[in-house]
């Protein structure tokens, strides 16, 4: 065999497109048995909470009430979280059954089309659709309710604007390109995603609660460690200044460095531990037996 | 073909397997025998890819299992034990999954499903523990697969269920297909393995074709007991015993038989037997 035919070879074993789309739709069929039912129930939490909270006010008041947007707002995160934290254990936490996981290890597709199928359809196509249902239930009742003043969606260009500004504020410390990007929102649920989608592919059982428990230790882990240092940084460098004798420039003046300097190491550690994440997550499945 | 070389596996600090030898033919049903616990299912899971050996090596086609390519893995099917209940209808999971196995036929699947009196219709995990094991055996002999482990296939089958199981194993795999089935169920099994594997703790006590086995011992079914037999056990109508086959006469294996005499004779009968 030609050496190049051979290269061409071991590089199908690991990633050929005709499989991984066989496996793709396979796996979705496979989330939609597993999860459908509650990605539709969180889906139309907010339309429930909206109608729970409607017949309570009939009820008790005798009239329509309609639920202020920063409540439908919260709701959506809680429905947000609540797909976090289920979803990776209902469409892949079976991986860890000897049964079901057996039959997903063996199935004849590489690890590293298992483990992509995997991060699509937990980090793009469930949430994606959880997203599109859920915010466009809540158009239709903006729609139907007039009392209603402004959608979700627009809740969250709001909120957008609101960060946008913050970081405007920011920038005039002269940090340049460093603003706070108002999407930063984004990587942080991606993290969390991928947290709860390593605890359903270690933990056999209580995979939710064992998982919070182990970012609970981590977070009490690092912070025993970074305060310290943070602690000693912050005294040997500003021991000395008195910030009530400054004016507020000489203060921005003051701070610009360290701030710009936090900013850098909250992006290395936050994409640092997203890499750690995706790498610890593919070497699981490719070393996980039954 | 399937080479096994000096492999060795423990749970933790409890060894299973012991640096054990063996070649896997092709066009063969392989019978894996031993009692509880002596590495049955640990060395079919070490074939299929679903653990690592600690040492030694297997390879399949020249290929380390444990890779799981998928080329390989569409080679080989691994009908466990237990069988999960998925929450999908049996042809709707055959249709989805069966299609990565390149000799998958759907056509053969619904025609054992319906040899073995099992609803493609119906999910999965809906199904009683019969039934589900049905779907899978199913399934796993539609696959068409080069490579075929079977763990207790027959548990929870009902009676005719067993014998449509043996017609279908002798039906629908390939002539050159290598099966290897654990079973504890010898009767369930007895016309169609050959050859038969006998594990021991850390050890292969015997791994011969029949012809060879009935060439080495002699299976005798008469009511007079012999006090040279390795084995001897009554049986309604009669006894039936082991012998060393010193004539050189052709007799029919009871595998029960042949198990509790290389048990009870675990050493004269490697002698025999490596000879």
């Amino acid at each position: 065999m030609k050496p190049n035919m051979k290269i061409f070879d071991s590089m199908k074993e690991i990633f050929d497109f005709r499989r991984f789309g066989k496996y793709f739709v396979a796996d979705i069929k496979g989330c939609t048995a597993n999860y459908g039912l509650s990605l539709l129930l969180i889906s139309l939490s907010g339309v429930m909470v909206y109608l729970m909270n409607a017949a309570i006010a009939l009820l008790t008041r005798g009239h329509w009430s309609s639920l202020p947007e920063e409540i439908r707002f919260a709701v959506f995160c809680m429905a947000a979280i609540v797909l976090v934290v289920s979803m990776p254990v209902k469409c892949y936490g079976s991986v860890t059954d000897k049964r079901s996981g057996s039959a997903f290890i063996l199935l004849p597709a590489s690890t590293f089309e298992k483990y992509l199928s995997m991060l699509i359809n937990c980090i793009i196509i469930i949430p994606g659709l959880f997203t599109a249902a859920y915010l466009s239930l809540d158009w239709l009742l903006t729609v139907l309710d007039p009392a209603l003043e402004s959608t979700t969606s627009e809740v969250f260009g709001k909120l957008f604007s609101l960060i946008s500004e913050g970081s405007r504020e920011l920038a005039e410390l002269s940090l340049d390109s460093l603003q706070i990007n108002p999407f930063s929102g984004i990587d942080d649920t991606i993290t969390m995603i991928m947290v709860f989608l390593l605890g359903a592919l270690c933990f056999k059982s209580g995979k939710t609660v064992k998982t919070i428990l182990s970012l609970i230790i981590v977070g009490i882990g690092v912070s025993l460690v970074i305060s310290p240092i943070a602690v000693h940084w912050f005294s040997t460098h500003f021991a000395d200044i008195n910030l009530e004798s400054m004016n507020r420039a000489e203060a921005v003046e003051l701070f610009k460095g360290t701030f710009r300097s936090l900013t850098i190491l909250d992006t290395i550690l936050d994409l640092t531990v997203l890499a750690g994440l995706f790498i610890v997550t593919f070497l699981r499945l490719k070393t996980i037996k039954h | 073909m399937i080479q096994i070389k000096d492999i060795s596996f423990s749970y933790g600090e409890t060894p299973v397997l012991k640096n054990i030898t063996m070649n896997l033919e092709q066009g063969r049903i392989y019978g894996l025998l031993g009692e509880n616990g002596v590495g049955k299912t640990t060395l079919l899971t070490l074939l299929c890819g679903l653990k690592k050996v600690r040492s030694g090596s297997i390879e399949i086609d020249g290929r380390n299992p444990w890779k799981r390519e998928p080329s390989l893995l569409g080679l080989q099917y691994f009908l466990s034990d237990e069988v999960a209940p998925v929450n999908m209808k049996a042809l709707a999971y055959a249709d989805a999954y069966g299609r990565f196995w390149p000799n998958f036929d759907l056509g053969i699947f619904k025609e054992i499903m319906e040899v073995l009196e099992t609803e493609t219709d119906k999910k999965m995990n809906a199904m009683s523990c019969g039934q589900l094991k049905k779907t899978y055996i199913s399934f796993a002999l539609a696959c068409g697969c080069k490579y075929l482990y079977m763990d207790e296939p027959t548990n929870g089958l009902d009676i005719p269920s067993k014998s449509q199981f043996r017609k279908a194993v002798m039906k629908y795999t390939p002539e050159d297909s290598t099966i290897l089935i654990s079973t504890h169920q010898v009767r369930d099994l007895e016309n169609i393995i050959d050859p038969i594997i006998i594990l021991d703790r850390q050890d292969v006590l015997l791994n011969a074709s029949v012809s060879e086995i009935t060439s080495k011992l002699y299976f005798d079914y008469s009511n007079v007991l012999s006090p040279d037999a390795l084995y001897s056990e009554m049986i309604p109508g009669g006894a039936i015993q082991v012998k060393v086959n010193s004539t050189g006469e052709d007799s029919k294996v009871n595998i029960e038989a042949l198990f509790n005499a290389v048990h009870k004779h675990k050493e004269l009968v490697k002698g025999i037997f490596n000879k």
